[in-house]
């Protein structure tokens, strides 16, 4: 451990020098001759500091800081790798997945990958012995970087490669870098100094292997892209949908796959990664699986707070949901809202002059603040009920005060025939009527003065003034007053052209 | 609850539910700083008794619940209902289009009517109005679509007509305000055209439909970035993207609705997100890219309601929940 140390070290301090975001050694399987897995490496990038208890502890110490990140994330790695066997689950880590920058998943998930000679930029490295150097990583085609995708979500953009001992050293960053030989020479130059012979008598076998002696191959682009949806950090449950996608239907695809040799692996990758898929692969989305289903069960278990993330009504989209869809009329309430309801409002002539009808209708009656139509028509019931209640009252008492205008007429009539008398004599009938009240009538000529003083009752002007119109008299100046109940009416009045007339003819 | 017996609930951990007796189309939510957030409900029954009913939502318990004393009879079916963007704490304002342009001042135990607002000076009716926007930035004014043609700016604080315009050559069916004098319209004629109120004799066409005169049905402008405003077609599954810096050329088309689309809302806190609602029962969240893919753009995430979805409502006040309407149902989902 000593040796794993000491490499750890020195992969930290050449990352640090040249302030890249990560350094991995690749080392040969022990198990899997020619094959490239993950042996250490250094986290050198941007970290959250929500884990705010470790982050205090450490902070003096800049290169403790460091370390323990990593030794975190590996953690954290084999945490989540031990999915599924709860009884080797070790709940003490101290990152959960949400706690990770992109960055920091980029690096967490490089543990689960494997490069066979030649395969993928390690294995093309250890294969071709030289050293290599990738820009704009993350636009690179899968053949060339097969975790271009990966890269794309966390923003790595530059990668470079060189065989190293039994192995292949792997520096990343999230800017672009061009090729710069000086910066392949100072890694190197920490890396292979203090003596490289300590570094040698490292045991390999003390290399974790999650999957014992499973055969780790670099996954296809179909994967990748559902990584690469992935680790923003918190939006777990489209995380997780997404894995569980694969499960439900990919790993039937790999199942029927499962007689392809193993030994042609390396070969069907080489010529197109996606075209067969293999045991081992389906192992691996196995694993993969599980990683996330656990994943799940971590963030749910510990995060509480977090958890309303998951509570969205909406799910991860999938092209087809099973459902089918049956055609109906399109746009239907949308269209009678625009072509319809419009045509409500006025439509063929017959409605609009309804509705017009009604809306004069509502004009003219006093309303209850409803706006329907029945409504409306209950309203103009009431209402003419009403009117009419209050014209019959009113007529009745006209018929009472034209049965005496009656006579005038009749004697103004007679007069007209010879009996001399002055319509407005026949006023002093009045007074029989009111007779505890007083009016005096005077006339001169065609003036007729009006002077009553009565109790005040309702309709007494309007009885007045129906007596006076069927007196033929029109009112040119009213005085009137109310004090305590009694009215005090003064009236100038002429009589009526027509009536003048035949009275001046008299005369 | 008592005067409400047929209106249940169905409660969730991510989505509510209320139930109308009636077909549900328009639908507001309140800007108005309360714990409980209003939310009114228009009615769509094909004749001339429609009613608007206000319900609150308590986020805390998960509730909508019914104030009866605050619906009210509305002639026709509202084309749109809206909430004043920015309410004085004396009282909210509710506004509705239909007949007139009407408001209606929200208390506590009461609703009453404040005006109906009508542009036609000749003739006691007004052209039937598609729709309107009520303007965040000059709260005074408000802009009506109409069948005739004509988009009408009122000031509604005075109750009179600012400008009236003739927008288009066919019926305008949807208005949106981009600043406090810029304003776009979708009409009939298959075009989106943007005003500007200080140059009221011109007009922009920023988008034309590709079969002349496929009508344009909505429109919904990007508050978080005005660069950005989307439009739905007639009989079509399409969301069109538009940048107002690229007339004609729409920036994104998003297909993956199986259905005709009936409603769009931009996310209010979020400038590249939009959600949007079709006859395939779905409500889909989309993330505009920088740059879109060879193979069109995938939504992010997905729900799917009991039938076609009419109404879409994703509100700044309440920016975690997406109101939809569906049947006589509205529902309230969790972002």
């Amino acid at each position: 451990m000593a040796a794993m140390e000491n490499l750890r070290q020195k992969l930290a301090m050449a990352v640090k020098s040249i302030q890249w975001s990560y350094a991995i050694f690749w080392s040969i399987s022990t198990t899997e001759p020619g094959v490239l897995t993950w042996c250490d490496g250094y986290y050198n990038g941007d970290i959250k500091t929500r884990k705010t208890v470790q982050a205090e502890e450490m902070k003096e110490d800049d290169d403790e800081v460091g370390f323990q990140r990593t030794e975190q994330l590996r953690q954290l790695y084999e945490l989540l790798s031990a999915a599924g066997e709860p009884q080797t689950r070790r709940p003490s880590a101290a990152l959960s997945p949400e706690d990770l920058t992109d960055a920091e998943w980029y690096f967490l998930v490089c543990m689960t990958f494997e490069f066979s000679n030649g395969q993928g930029l390690p294995g093309r490295t250890l294969a071709n012995s030289t050293t290599s150097w990738l820009c704009n990583a993350h636009f690179a085609d899968s053949k060339v970087f097969s975790r271009s995708l990966l890269a794309k979500s966390a923003s790595i953009q530059t990668v470079a490669c060189f065989p190293y001992l039994e192995g292949v050293v792997e520096f990343g960053i999230t800017e672009k870098v061009v090729e710069d030989q000086n910066i392949i020479k100072k890694i190197k130059a920490f890396i292979n100094d203090p003596p490289p012979q300590k570094i040698l008598e490292f045991p390999l076998e003390s290399c974790p292997h999650i999957l014992d002696d499973d055969t780790m191959l670099e996954y296809d682009q179909t994967l990748v892209t559902n990584t690469h949806n992935s680790p923003k950090n918190g939006c777990f449950q489209s995380h997780e949908q997404s894995w569980q996608f694969i499960d439900d239907e990919e790993v039937s695809v790999f199942e029927n796959n499962s007689t392809s040799s193993s030994d042609c692996i390396s070969q069907n990758l080489m010529s197109g990664p996606s075209n067969l898929w293999t045991e081992d692969d389906s192992r691996y989305q196995c694993v993969l699986s599980k990683i996330f289903n656990n994943t799940h069960r971590l963030i749910s278990g510990t995060h509480s707070t977090n958890s309303y993330l998951n509570e969205s009504a909406f799910a991860s989209w999938k092209s087809y949901n099973g459902m089918e869809w049956k055609p109906t009329s399109s746009q239907m309430l949308l269209k009678k809202a625009l072509y319809e309801v419009p045509k409500m409002h006025e439509d063929e002539d017959d409605a609009k002059n309804l509705n017009h009808r009604f809306s004069v209708l509502s004009s003219l009656v006093p309303s209850r603040g409803k706006v329907d139509k029945v409504s409306l028509l209950d309203d103009a019931i009431d209402y003419l009920k009403t009117l009419e209640r209050r014209l019959k009252m009113l007529e009745s008492n006209e018929d009472r005060l034209s049965k005496k205008s009656h006579d005038v007429q009749e004697r103004a009539c007679d007069s007209s025939y010879g009996t001399k008398r002055k319509a407005s004599c026949d006023v002093d009938d009045l007074q029989e009527e009111c007779s505890s009240d007083c009016i005096t009538v005077s006339a001169i000529e065609k003036d007729v003065t009006i002077e009553i003083r009565c109790r005040w009752r309702e309709d007494m002007m309007v009885q007045v003034f129906y007596a006076m119109s069927s007196l033929n008299l029109e009112s040119y100046s009213i005085q009137s007053s109310n004090v305590d109940g009694i009215l005090t009416l003064s009236i100038e009045s002429k009589v009526f052209k027509e009536l003048y007339a035949v009275n001046s003819e008299d005369d | 609850m008592d005067s409400s017996t047929l209106e249940s609930q169905v409660r969730s951990d991510n989505f509510v539910t209320y139930e109308s007796p009636c077909t549900l189309y328009s639908m507001a939510i309140s800007s108005a700083a309360a714990s409980r957030r209003r939310i009114a409900l228009g009615s769509f029954i094909e004749e001339y008794a429609n009613r608007v009913d206000i319900v609150t939502f308590d986020e805390e318990t998960l509730s909508i619940k019914p104030i009866p004393k605050l619906s009210f009879d509305h002639p026709y079916p509202p084309t749109k209902l809206m909430f004043h963007p920015n309410p004085k704490l004396s009282g909210d304002i509710l506004a509705s289009s239909g007949d007139f342009l009407r408001l209606y001042g929200v208390r506590d135990n009461s609703i009453e009517p404040i005006s109906v607002l009508n542009n036609s000076k000749s003739s006691e009716f007004c052209a039937p109005l598609t729709s309107f926007d009520w303007n965040e930035v000059e709260p005074r004014r408000i802009g009506t679509s109409s069948i005739d043609t004509t988009c009408t700016i009122w000031d509604v604080e005075r109750g009179v007509v600012e400008t009236q315009l003739i927008a288009h050559d066919k019926e305008v069916h949807d208005i949106a305000w981009g600043e406090a004098g810029v304003f776009a319209s979708v009409s009939a004629d298959g075009s989106v055209r943007v005003f500007d109120l200080r140059d009221k004799e011109h007009s922009t066409i920023i988008y034309e439909s590709p079969q002349p005169d496929t009508p344009l049905l909505r429109l919904a402008w990007n508050k978080q970035d005005l660069r950005y405003m989307a439009t739905i077609l007639m009989d079509s599954n399409k969301i069109v993207i538009l940048d107002i810096r690229s007339p004609t050329m729409p920036v994104a088309e998003l297909e993956r609705h199986r259905g005709s689309v009936n409603a769009i809302a931009w996310a209010p806190v979020s400038s590249q997100h939009i959600c949007s609602a079709g006859d395939d029962s779905q409500a889909l969240i989309w993330e505009l890219p920088a740059v879109a893919g060879p193979n069109g753009i995938d939504p992010m995430s997905m729900y799917t309601a009991g039938a076609e979805i009419n109404q879409l409502q994703w509100s700044a006040s309440m920016p975690d929940w997406i109101a939809i309407a569906f049947n006589n149902k509205m529902q309230l989902l969790k972002v």
